[in-house]
Order: C-alpha cells, then structure tokens, then sequence
C-alpha cells in the first residue's frame, strides 16, 4: 500500500540564478538560468497562491541573490497575502536600507544572511567580491536595527574551517538569533543539468 | 552553560516576537507557531493559551480567563501556563514585555 506523500511545510523557492558573489562550491547549477527564462511575477505570485492551499507554511526566497529581482518586495507581498511565512535568504550585498524597510513592511519575516568567512580576508576571498565582508556587516546591523529575527548561515570547509569560533562569535556580536552550518549535500558544487 | 527557565511571575506580560506567527494549519488540521526555519505543531492546550497571548494581558489574567473557560483549579492551570510559557522562552519563540 503507497499512501500519498504529506503536503510539505516548506518550499525553496529559487527566484534567480543571479548573484554577486561567486563561491566556489554554490549548489546553482553550471548552466545557469538566464534572466529572460526566470519565472514572472504573475507566474510566482500563482506558485505562491497554490503553494499556501496545498499546506506549504514557510516559504524560503532565495537565488542565487534574491535581491537581484526587482519585484523581491511584490513577491513578498503576494506570500504574506496567502499567510506564508517569508525568510529572505540573501548575501546582504546589494540591499540597501530602503529596500530592506519595504521588504520588513510589506510583511518579511526573518532575513537569513550568508558568511563566507569571520573575517574580510577569507569571507571576500571566497566570496569573490572586495568589500563583501563589511557590506554584510553593515547588513546585518540594518536588519536587527528594523527589528527583523536574523539567522547568519556559512557552508564550512578547510578554508574556513578553523575559523569556526570566530563565525560563533560574529552571530553573536551581529545580534544574530542563530547560526548554522547547512550541511553540503551530494549534489554540492557546481553541477551540470543532464542533456534533454 | 545552558539558559535555565525563566521564572515567570503572575504579573509578566508576555508576546510574540518580530518573526513569529500564530496560525491555523487548514491543510493538516490543528494549529501551529511559525518561527526562523521552525514549525511548532501545537495540541489544543497550547493553542488555547497562545491564543490568550495578545502582548497586553498578564500571565495571570490569561490563567484566569482559562480557569473560567475550562472549570479547572487555577493553581493548576498557572502551574502548567507558567511551564509552557518559560519554555517558549528558551526556545525564543515568545518574549517577555
């Protein structure tokens, strides 16, 4: 006897695969989806809709870079609409305090934000990005400071491995809730879409 | 060093956090707390003190207006509200006003 699989509680939605980092081991795809062939807001505001009656409760928007969709605060706006609940997750590099509030007022409710290292040296050398490290900074002070819940998350390695205290004590010092180490799954790294 | 529970006394007032939602789970049935990357399931005890929690009224307002919906010794009842509660607490679900 097969029973049908339970509704999920959570969806990943991945909005884009545009970033501004380049971190060596992303999950993205080589083959990246280009911008023209990324899901419309209309579309995604129906994802949601269907999401949210088929029993999903928390939806994760993320990318690549999120914050590189110019509709982030439309789509926000449509989960809350359904009684979703939005985590941003973000690297926090190219979001400015003005977009954060709307985002904050249009109903977000918590910002998860990505460190690649404890400090500017090895989080913007992984990153590939100069300044990375203090624009995150600067991040996650805005988000405590709009009275969001933040979570830091860092995928650990042998690069950054022995800065595992520091990445414990930077959480705390940003006023983070929490932090965590997503465990790189089988898949991790860049990988290659199998040919149709 | 692990957080120990809050003592919670009869005049505190306690609230959901920024980033946690009280809500009805139609798909399954029953309520649930949502919070940062976490879903509480709740059973109809702790939906019904939830419930309660308005960030405005006292734990012992609450305990009141349970002992009288429920026709329960208050004394029991204020046992149990004050241990779900110090418990939300360190889960950071719930905070003190």
């Amino acid at each position: 006897m097969t029973r049908p699989a339970p509704p999920p509680l959570g969806m990943l939605a991945e909005l884009t695969h545009r970033c501004p980092l380049q971190c060596p081991y992303c999950s993205n795809p080589l083959e990246l989806t280009r911008k023209r062939d990324e899901l419309d807001t209309a579309t995604w505001q129906r994802v949601f809709a269907e999401a949210a009656e088929l029993g999903v409760l928390q939806v994760h928007l993320s990318g690549g870079e999120p914050a590189a969709r110019p509709d982030l605060e439309a789509l926000v706006a449509s989960c809350v609409e359904h009684g979703l609940y939005t985590n941003l997750i973000t690297a926090g590099v190219n979001l400015s305090r003005a977009r954060l509030d709307a985002l904050a007022e249009a109903g977000l409710d918590h910002v998860q934000l990505s460190i690649q290292g404890a400090s500017a040296e090895v989080n913007d050398r992984i990153a590939n990005l100069p300044g990375a490290f203090e624009k995150k900074r600067a991040f996650a002070a805005e988000v405590t400071d709009a009275g969001l819940p933040l979570t830091l998350n860092s995928v650990i390695h042998r690069h950054n491995l022995h800065q595992l205290p520091e990445l414990v004590e930077l959480a705390l010092d940003l006023g983070a809730g929490a932090w965590r180490s997503p465990t790189p799954s089988t898949t991790a790294g860049r990988w290659r879409t199998a040919p149709r | 060093m692990s957080p120990s529970a809050p003592a919670l006394a009869e005049e505190a007032i306690v609230r959901l956090p920024r980033g946690v939602r009280l809500r009805e789970d139609r798909a399954r049935g029953g309520w649930v707390l949502l919070a940062p990357e976490r879903v509480f399931q709740l059973d109809p005890v702790a939906r019904e003190v939830l419930s309660r929690v308005d960030g405005e009224r006292d734990i012992g307002a609450i305990v009141d207006d349970l002992a009288a919906a429920f026709a329960a010794p208050r004394e029991r009842i204020l046992g149990d509200v004050r241990a779900m509660l110090a418990d939300l607490i360190l889960k950071q679900v719930l905070e003190v006003v």
